[in-house]
């Protein structure tokens, strides 16, 4: 008996670290797994998303819709903060959600990685086709052929003015400018400086400035008419009004091109007109962009370039801003047929996913007219599809949707570059336009090395393609077919 | 080795085993890979593409890659000195026999244990050029401070400025090698007459000595790593500040593994920063051989 006491005292330890091992994998293996199934024995879809608040709110009562609506299945949804990264590593690890929302510039890079499921067997035995959906739109989501996901709740861009300012400035506050000559002259006389004149602090209208101080500079901004680097993180789809290419399409790099340093030439002029320094110590004053404290919504800045969602902002910080919306002007002056930039968030099936068919399904069922009508209301944002019904316009919180929903339509509306290589591209010309901006570099020097570091990405990422193309293809097809 | 030998050694292994198994997974294995990682061509989504050492030639030639290493030693050469010296001022002073000393240690150490990025955002405001207190309380002096966060000439000393708030953790560690330090060596020095700098050059320094060196390496390490106050600080320009002043290594790494999915390339920049580091720490582990003083002596 002491012998025997003795024999499990020595194998204790050994005992309780294998007990221990086998509750852990209990634990791992049966209690810490995801449900795959509701109480009532509905099949869970998981969808992430990136929404909070009211924008949440808004998709969460679709989703509602589409659980009421049938007894199968049953969308949970997950806020996701930068949904896009965590699913390149959940697609990779192999435990992908059922339906994700991507921005649409993030479709094409997931595309070509084959982290996505092709919809267009799908879509076409839904009968939901490009004709449904604003042109600009449906072409957001295609490459190589291959549909990706399906746009929900769009934006495009437009130049926001302040009546109130226009009206002290002595401008008609109902027209705002339609050319870019039109634009740099509204923002003289809008920008108001704070300088020594005989020993005295006056403020002066920019417009009012002898040529010798213009020259000079030596005053602080205490408004400022216009300027692209306010809106900066968009500095590149100034390229569109002035009607540029980034790239050829296929496989050419057009950084360095006249009509790129025209943009960046065209940006940084601003910076050259009213002083580098003085902007920077101007915006430096203000919060975060879209913030209680960003410059047009405390009405330090008259003109603004920014979104179709930017309302939102004045309703939380600033209902008493007695603003309006025209289309960004262009170099041509068209405004029979404005320039503007698309985007939108977008439903997307992984590749991987464990329930692709519901899946689907639930993306046939939010793209229909009154769910995303109702989510699109519920966001403030306008309808992707081509047919809105008739209160669409009139319940949608946007006051100026109707507006957004036109600049949609028109046919100059564009889409960023759909570049293998457009992330690091996107970040070599922002670097660009500040170097042109800081006047570290001239906009053909800060171009053309942005031209040689980027073309032999481009290069090696088309070398590469070229080599997967038939497997992709052949893949793409299998998955195509298996929706 | 005996039977019993045998099975002491298995017993002492099965205690270790857990935390053999969790190196195993998630250093031993990771390392391994990043290094296999490093000679592909690898996104994540698809699988890696052996390219030998093309990862490593592409970076010889990489104009950001070379900014970022400038930047990065940039800081290190000012960073370190000045909170090594900053800390051990602080430690000097706080050892002195006053009253009030642990609530002025804890003082102190506070700023240390504020997070990284509430107290990049603070250093935001203070760094403001129209209205951050820095350039008020310079006002006073008739300095008209820059644009810090603005101007690349001034990019990295504002980021180089913030690393004096978190030297708390480097004092205590001083503060503890000069409680260290035997009384009887200052009474002696006392006695044979030696002022407060004589017995800082003489007694002090030589006997923290090990100290010293710890802190330097850790504070090398930590320099040459360093991602969050410049990501946050410059978080508009995604890191990199205007002109890539302050795009820091790290934080190129990581733009390249996640934002442009060329995880292949950024295993190669962790690859060369490990050596780097593992060069500087050889380095400075011989050229401080000598003058390091273990054991009170």
């Amino acid at each position: 008996m002491k012998e025997r006491n003795s024999s499990i005292k020595k194998y204790l330890f050994i005992i309780l670290v294998v007990i221990g091992i086998i509750l852990s994998a209990i634990y791992i293996v049966i209690i810490q797994h995801q449900p795959t199934k509701t109480e009532n024995g509905r099949t869970i879809l998981h969808f992430w998303e990136s929404y909070t608040r009211f924008d949440k709110a808004a998709m969460q009562s679709v989703v509602d819709d589409y659980n009421k609506s049938q007894d199968k299945y049953f969308v949970e949804m997950l806020t996701v903060s930068n949904p896009g990264q965590k699913l390149i590593l959940a697609v990779s690890g192999g435990n992908p959600p059922d339906l994700c929302t991507l921005w649409s510039n993030q479709v094409i890079i997931f595309a070509a990685k084959s982290a996505l499921m092709p919809l267009n067997k799908a879509l076409k035995d839904a009968g939901i086709s490009k004709a449904d959906y604003i042109p600009g739109l449906w072409d957001l989501t295609q490459y190589k052929g291959f549909c990706w996901g399906l746009p929900l709740t769009p934006y495009d861009y437009g130049l926001y003015w302040n009546k109130r300012l226009f009206q002290k400035a002595g401008l008609d506050p109902n027209k705002p400018p339609t050319t870019l000559k039109q634009l740099s002259e509204y923002s003289d006389k809008l920008t108001i400086v704070k300088i020594l004149r005989n020993g005295k602090e006056k403020l002066v209208r920019y417009s009012n400035l002898t040529p010798g101080e213009k020259k000079a500079k030596d005053f602080s901004i205490v408004q400022l008419g216009f300027s692209p680097s306010l809106s900066s993180g968009w500095q590149t789809d100034f390229l569109f009004y002035l009607e540029g290419k980034y790239w050829n399409g296929t496989d050419k790099i057009l950084a360095n091109s006249p009509k790129v340093q025209d943009v960046v030439n065209w940006y940084a002029g601003y910076a050259k007109k009213y002083g580098v320094e003085n902007i920077m110590k101007f915006a430096s004053s203000f919060g975060r962009f879209g913030s209680a404290q960003s410059p047009f919504i405390t009405e330090k800045a008259a003109m603004l370039y920014n979104g179709s969602w930017e309302f939102l902002s004045f309703k939380q910080f600033n209902q008493g801003l007695n603003w309006d919306v025209a289309p960004f002007p262009n170099a041509r002056g068209d405004t029979k047929n404005p320039v503007t930039v698309l985007g939108s968030d977008v439903i997307v099936i992984p590749r991987g996913s464990p329930h692709p068919k519901a899946a689907f399904g639930f993306i046939k069922f939010i793209s229909s007219q009154k769910e995303i009508e109702k989510l699109d209301i519920g966001q403030g944002k306008f309808s992707p599809l081509r047919k809105v019904s008739k209160n669409f316009i009139k319940n949608n919180p946007n006051p100026k949707i109707k507006f957004f929903m036109e600049l949609a339509k028109s046919k100059n509306a564009r889409i960023e570059p759909k570049c293998p290589v457009w992330s690091q591209y996107l970040s070599s010309l922002g670097v660009a336009f500040n170097q042109v901006f800081y006047g570290v570099y001239s906009a053909k020097e800060a171009l053309g090395i942005v031209k040689k570091r980027i073309q032999p990405l481009l290069d090696s990422n088309l070398k590469v393609w070229s080599s997967v193309k038939k497997s992709r293809f052949k893949e793409w097809g299998k998955e195509n077919d298996s929706l | 080795m005996t039977r019993y030998e045998r099975r002491q050694l298995g017993k002492g292994l099965l205690f270790v085993s857990p935390w053999i198994i969790g190196f195993c997974l998630f250093l031993a294995y990771p390392l391994v890979m990043s290094l296999y990682y490093s000679l592909c061509n690898y996104d994540i989504l698809t699988s890696p593409v052996f390219i030998g050492l093309g990862n490593y030639k592409e970076l010889l030639s990489d104009s950001i890659f070379w900014q970022s290493l400038y930047n990065t030693f940039f800081y290190a050469l000012f960073a370190i000195p000045i909170s090594l010296f900053t800390a051990f001022f602080f430690a000097v002073l706080l050892n002195c026999n006053i009253k009030c000393r642990g609530i002025l240690r804890t003082i102190y150490y506070i700023p240390s244990l504020v997070p990284l990025v509430a107290s990049a955002m603070i250093w935001v405001w203070i760094l403001n050029g129209k209205f951050g207190l820095l350039n008020y309380f310079l006002s006073f002096l008739g300095i008209h401070g820059p644009d810090w966060l603005n101007s690349i000439a001034w990019t990295k000393p504002s980021v180089i400025f913030t690393t004096i708030w978190g030297v708390g953790n480097t004092m205590v560690i001083f503060l503890a090698g000069l409680n260290d330090v035997p009384k009887e060596l200052y009474e002696a020095a006392d006695i044979d007459g030696a002022s407060f700098i004589s017995k800082l050059k003489n007694v002090t320094i030589p006997l923290i000595s090990p100290v010293i060196y710890f802190n330097l390496v850790m504070g090398i390490i930590g320099a040459l790593q360093v991602f969050t106050v410049s990501y946050v600080m410059f978080s508009s320009t995604g890191g990199a500040g205007p002109d890539r002043s302050v795009l820091f290594y790290t934080v190129y790494l990581y733009n390249n593994a996640f934002q442009y999915n060329r995880m292949g390339y950024a295993c190669a920049m962790a690859w060369i920063m490990f050596i780097i580091i593992l060069i500087l720490t050889i380095i400075t582990t011989r050229a401080y051989r000598k003058k390091i003083h273990y054991g009170g002596l």
